[in-house]
């Protein structure tokens, strides 16, 4: 997280912010353990694939949390893997070129939604707000962060302070996260669909030009 | 027909709860020691004092802010933590921001109130001892608090005994092997509101055993806080009465 | 390939939260950078410069944390920019570059980002309305080795310059010296030597950046490495005209009726 994003976030000095985010994403998507590890292994106990997601923020306006998990789980679910057989002592990578390589395992895409609350109207009701901008992330006076996938488990929730809020709010929120998460999975669908057939397109044309060259 | 829990409680029952409070009076202006079951934990609380650096001046609030010591010996394998630890400093922020919402900070401007917790043996629901101890430690060192806030764990069991479907209760203030086992979480609320100020889960859940849960913690909580205020109000006239003499 | 393989995709002020900023994609190797320009921001006390601008250039790169490689290229930045903006104009002030490598061919190779990451940069300070003193440009020039290798998907890009050698007994055939201009990777390995040229408007020289990469293929005699001096100085002229001619037009293009010079 640096300067791009927003000139308040500092080169080198994580800030808070860093922390919850490194440690939500770690609670939502490692302990709930939506990828299998085991099939990132290559020979047991001694050689395993090593995977590392680095984000990069280029612009903050708000709800860094929720689109840092999107985007996380919908490279986790982009990636290929090379496929890689093992004989004995020995071990080969196959290239991509080779074998077409497979997707990880994901159990399931477990996604996080920020709900900001602004305290209570003139009715004794609470105003929740979703996917808050950066002022209104500035302005509200407490959050909670409930990662839920399509399948209505609830992977990790998290409020830590701000206003006292209803249990009943809170229910209403988590169950208002599973609808939307649907949603949300949905989209993430379409993208890598999108980009299944564009790229597919551009394997066949390959194929072909191969073919035409080995008549010739 | 009714099981009891691995360590012989019944599924709503607390463990037991011994608090203290000024258990170290030299040394800060307030103090605590809790143990639930087997959690051990001291929290000492210095403030409101000058800030330690300049950028944790506010100029309209107070600044709270949070030091948590995990003893190398508090758990069932040694480990060291130190302050950069992932684990110290998720407890930190999450104490921090719940007591900057409750503390009236807006009485003690420019000044800080350092909140420091020892955890001495953990036993499960390390994150609710924390907060209870603090709690104490505040009311202590008389900083102003809204009221209470009170945290305890409740647990989903997925035993056996759920015959014809219905979902099975859920277990209130789990111990370490529970937690380890099935999925838990840490509610805190604010003094008799039954309003939530810090809620916490790790594992995955049904949404729909969500709300039970909630429930459960809650209650929990009620019960920890008549347990905190009995202690307090004993303390308190002991001393009143220590002053008379 | 596309109709006009010589010129970069640039968007311009794709961060809207950013004063200035750019996108930018070199034509041939793909590499994709992203730069942000915030300022004249507050500076840090221990920053602050009593009659200039304090510049920062921070490189970030694609993969894993920033590290001797990115600290260099934006020591090489800096150094660039400095001559170029009018820092007297906003003393005690603070100007903040972000350059964010968004995708590249190969992440380790330094002179492949260089390029990009000058004129992206470049770009985006003028959109952000920092006073320079003038626009400078940068091209990345290869010499290639092997005369006799077809260069593929580079086409468009490849000229002749005649070599000046008196042409010694050790000679090769054809006294010509094939130089990519913008090479992917893939050519820079076959490459001889790597030229990093930066040139202002005017055609003063801002930045030579130049490296020997035949990896001593001469044998043990150091034939044929390192380059010729005058070879080099023709081709510094190339690049001179490649800066002052081209990539002024690109960035008079890019910015369209934004146009500040």
């Amino acid at each position: 997280m640096g300067p791009m994003a927003s000139p308040s976030f500092e080169v080198g000095r994580p800030t808070d912010l860093d922390h919850t985010l490194s440690r939500l994403l770690e609670k939502s998507i490692r302990r709930s353990t939506a990828l299998d590890l085991e099939s990132l292994c290559i020979v047991t106990a001694q050689r395993v694939w090593s995977l590392r997601a680095d984000l990069h923020f280029l612009s903050h306006d708000g709800n860094l949390i929720d689109t840092a998990c999107i985007a996380t789980i919908t490279a986790l679910a982009h990636f290929r893997l090379p496929v890689v057989t093992v004989s004995g002592e020995d071990i080969t990578i196959h290239p991509v070129t080779e074998r077409v390589p497979v997707p990880l395992s994901l159990l399931h895409w477990p996604i996080c939604v920020t709900f900001s609350f602004f305290g209570e109207d003139d009715d004794g009701e609470m105003v929740c707000v979703l996917d808050a901008t950066a002022q209104e992330e500035a302005l509200r006076e407490g959050d909670m962060t409930v990662t839920v996938n399509k399948n209505g488990e609830v992977c990790q929730i998290s409020k830590s302070g701000g206003v006292a809020v209803e249990a009943e709010t809170l229910m209403k929120c988590a169950r208002m996260a599973a609808q939307k998460v649907k949603g949300i999975d949905k989209l993430i669908a379409a993208a890598l669909r999108e980009d299944e057939v564009a790229r597919n397109k551009g394997n066949l044309d390959w194929l072909k030009e191969g073919r035409s060259e080995n008549e010739r | 027909m009714e099981g009891l829990r691995n360590d012989g409680r019944r599924w709503n029952e607390l463990r037991r709860i011994h608090c203290q409070l000024s258990t170290s009076s030299t040394n800060a202006d307030g103090s605590s020691y809790i143990e639930q079951g087997f959690t051990k934990v001291l929290c000492n609380v210095t403030g409101p004092a000058e800030p330690s650096s300049r950028q944790k001046v506010k100029q309209d609030a107070a600044t709270v802010s949070c030091e948590v010591y995990f003893a190398a010996f508090s758990g069932t394998d040694r480990i060291k933590r130190g302050r950069n630890d992932k684990k110290v400093q998720e407890l930190q922020t999450a104490i921090q921001k719940t007591f900057s919402s409750v503390i009236l900070t807006h009485l003690f401007s420019r000044s800080e109130i350092t909140i420091s917790i020892h955890i001495l043996s953990q036993d499960g629901g390390t994150l609710a001892a924390c907060i209870n101890a603090t709690t104490l430690a505040l009311i202590d060192a008389g900083i102003p608090l809204k009221d209470y806030v009170c945290a305890c764990t409740s647990a989903q069991s997925t035993s056996i005994f759920d015959n014809e479907g219905t979902t099975p209760d859920p277990w209130l203030d789990v111990n370490y092997l529970e937690e380890s086992d099935i999925p838990s979480l840490t509610v805190a609320t604010v003094g008799d509101s039954e309003k939530i100020v810090a809620l916490s889960m790790e594992n995955k859940v049904r949404i729909e055993m969500l709300e039970g849960m909630i429930a459960v913690g809650i209650s929990g909580c009620g019960k920890v806080r008549g347990i905190m205020d009995e202690e307090v109000r004993r303390h308190g006239k002991a001393r009143l009465e220590a002053a008379m003499e | 390939m596309t109709s006009s393989p010589l010129t970069p995709e640039i968007s311009l002020n794709p961060l809207p939260q950013s004063d200035g900023s750019c996108q930018y994609t070199c034509p041939t190797s793909r590499t994709t950078i992203l730069t942000s320009v915030n300022g004249p921001l507050e500076v840090r006390p221990k920053d602050e410069l009593p009659n200039h601008a304090t510049i920062e250039v921070i490189v970030k790169p694609g993969i894993g944390v920033a590290g001797v490689r990115e600290t260099r290229l934006s020591s090489l930045i800096h150094s660039t920019l400095q001559s170029l903006i009018l820092t007297n104009h906003h003393p005690r002030t603070l100007i903040q570059i972000v350059a964010q490598i968004v995708q590249a061919e190969d992440h380790t190779s330094l002179p492949l980002l260089l390029t990009p990451l000058l004129n992206c940069t470049i770009l985006s300070l003028l959109i952000a309305g920092i006073p320079m003193r003038t626009v400078g440009w940068s091209v990345h020039l290869a010499v290639l080795q092997d005369t006799k290798k077809d260069i593929k998907g580079v086409e468009g890009q490849v000229f002749k310059l005649a070599k000046t050698g008196d042409g010694d007994a050790m000679e090769t055939e054809g006294d010509e010296q094939i130089v990519v201009r913008n090479p992917n990777s893939e050519i820079l390995s076959l490459a001889k030597s790597s030229h990093t040229l930066t040139f202002s408007k005017e055609g003063d020289v801002l930045l030579i950046e130049s490296l020997e990469c035949s990896q001593g293929s001469g044998g043990e005699s150091a034939d044929g490495q390192g380059w010729d001096i005058t070879d080099f100085l023709k081709l510094a002229e190339e690049g001179k005209r490649i800066c002052c001619e081209e990539g002024v037009e690109i960035v008079r293009e890019a910015l369209g009726d934004r146009k500040v010079f």
